[in-house]
């Protein structure tokens, strides 16, 4: 007790200590789920940071704006050029959409369950940071929308991550570039070239094939295959290096997502 | 300085952290304003029991908002704001040069006790990763690091012609 007394700081910093170590024991425990008063804090923190995301999000804009004139106005001449290219698409896909509807019938009636319908909620970013390697973000609606635990979340590019936890005006999403987020995919044009890419850390991804023979080239879009934590048919991004790991005997590839991450402003979750 | 500047400067770096920082990461790496504020404000005081205290309450807040797992960052910050408050001791706290390598190795012990705690976890952290993010981290926050030691610096020069300045 006399020991206390005289070290009133280094017993006030010890106890935070041994506190800290219980937090982070908990956080293990729970599989990083928040208690009610961290959700609590987190809806307060996120009402206060939207505002000034936004206008953060305006500054940088404005920058831009000014110092990279040409690069927004190829942006814009190439935006035009993918709006006529989607618009030629989304009319082949009317053409397409009552062969759909009666597919779609026929597997409900086999009660196959990989087509169930999805809504999407759109969200802004309200908090991100790029200072730890973890690469989580915040959006700023949560459980009153719909948004739940292990929801696939989306931007323009495809897949950007899944939803880790969520309380009321908040949820926390991991992104597929953290190195941690395992994602199963099969190439775009076969759907039985499959294999796992897991983030870089910085801003892209990099995985394997299942197989050595397996028939992958710079240039092919990879999306989800609908095996584990998302939805199939997801863009996730393009191929940007293929390699053979000598000690793994793994075909190894690079990819590159469509979406630059942090620029990513608003995105969507699949409910 | 004052229980209620050191709250003050905290709650702006920390808004600035999670919302503008991100906007001038390079390579995917941003600057930690936060810890950059515990390192600078430890070093050029004596008594840094209230910056240490407040940093890990921002950190933990931080930790709340944007990390899979909570007290991570804040533990880190903890033990590297008590890392730097013994260290500064054997430096002239008015002199900026010994505070840069003050800078890049609390840096680089906040990262290293955050791997620490993700390797014994469930959680996995890859040494490699956070090496590679390393270095434009330490840039980051040196550059802020000694910006923010000469804004701390003029505050103290003004207070000083004051003749309540203690």
């Amino acid at each position: 007790m006399k020991w206390i007394r005289t070290h009133k700081a280094a017993t006030v910093i010890i106890v935070i200590i041994v506190a800290l170590l219980f937090v982070i024991a908990g956080s293990f425990a729970g599989a990083g789920d928040s208690s009610p008063v961290g959700k609590a804090i987190n809806t307060a923190v996120s009402t206060v940071t939207k505002p000034l995301k936004f206008a953060a999000n305006g500054i940088k804009d404005g920058f831009r704006g000014i110092f990279e004139y040409k690069d927004v106005l190829k942006e814009n001449k190439d935006l035009k050029k993918q709006i006529s290219d989607l618009k030629k698409e989304n009319s082949d896909l009317r053409l397409e959409k009552d062969e759909y509807a009666e597919l779609k019938k026929l597997r409900e009636f086999l009660s196959h369950d990989e087509l169930k319908h999805s809504d999407a909620v759109t969200c802004d970013i309200a908090a991100m940071d790029s200072s730890g390697w973890m690469n989580v973000f915040t959006v700023n609606k949560g459980t009153e929308a719909g948004i739940k635990k292990g929801d696939a979340v989306l931007c323009s590019g495809g897949l950007i991550g899944r939803v880790d936890e969520a309380g009321r005006g908040w949820a926390k999403v991991r992104s597929i570039i953290n190195e941690n987020s395992k994602v199963s995919f099969r190439l775009a044009r076969d759907r039985k070239t499959m294999g796992i890419v897991s983030g870089d850390g910085e801003s892209g991804l990099s995985g394997y094939m299942f197989e050595v023979k397996a028939d992958v080239k710079k240039g092919d879009k990879i999306v989800t295959s609908g095996i584990g934590d998302y939805p199939g048919g997801l863009t996730i991004g393009t191929v940007t290096k293929v390699d053979f790991n000598t000690n793994t005997q793994n075909k190894e590839i690079t990819v590159e997502p469509d979406e630059e991450f942090f620029s990513a402003g608003i995105v969507a979750v699949i409910i | 300085m004052s229980i209620r500047n050191i709250i003050i400067a905290y709650a702006a770096a920390f808004l600035l952290q999670i919302t503008f920082a991100n906007n001038i990461a390079v390579m995917g790496t941003g600057p930690d304003l936060i810890l950059v504020l515990t390192i600078v404000l430890c070093y050029m005081y004596t008594d840094c029991y209230p910056v240490i205290i407040c940093g890990t309450a921002f950190a933990l807040l931080h930790d709340l908002l944007l990390s899979p797992y909570v007290g991570i960052y804040a533990l880190s910050m903890l033990l590297t704001g008590i890392a730097v408050m013994f260290a500064s001791r054997f430096f002239n706290r008015e002199n900026p040069l010994p505070l840069a390598g003050v800078l890049a190795a609390g840096t680089l012990l906040c990262s290293l006790v955050q791997w620490i705690i993700y390797a014994v976890s469930p959680a996995e952290g890859s040494l490699m990763l956070m090496l590679k993010n390393l270095p434009v981290l330490i840039i980051y926050d040196l550059i802020i690091g000694l910006v923010a030691f000469f804004v701390v610096m003029k505050y103290r020069k003004r207070k000083k012609k004051s003749r309540y300045y203690l």
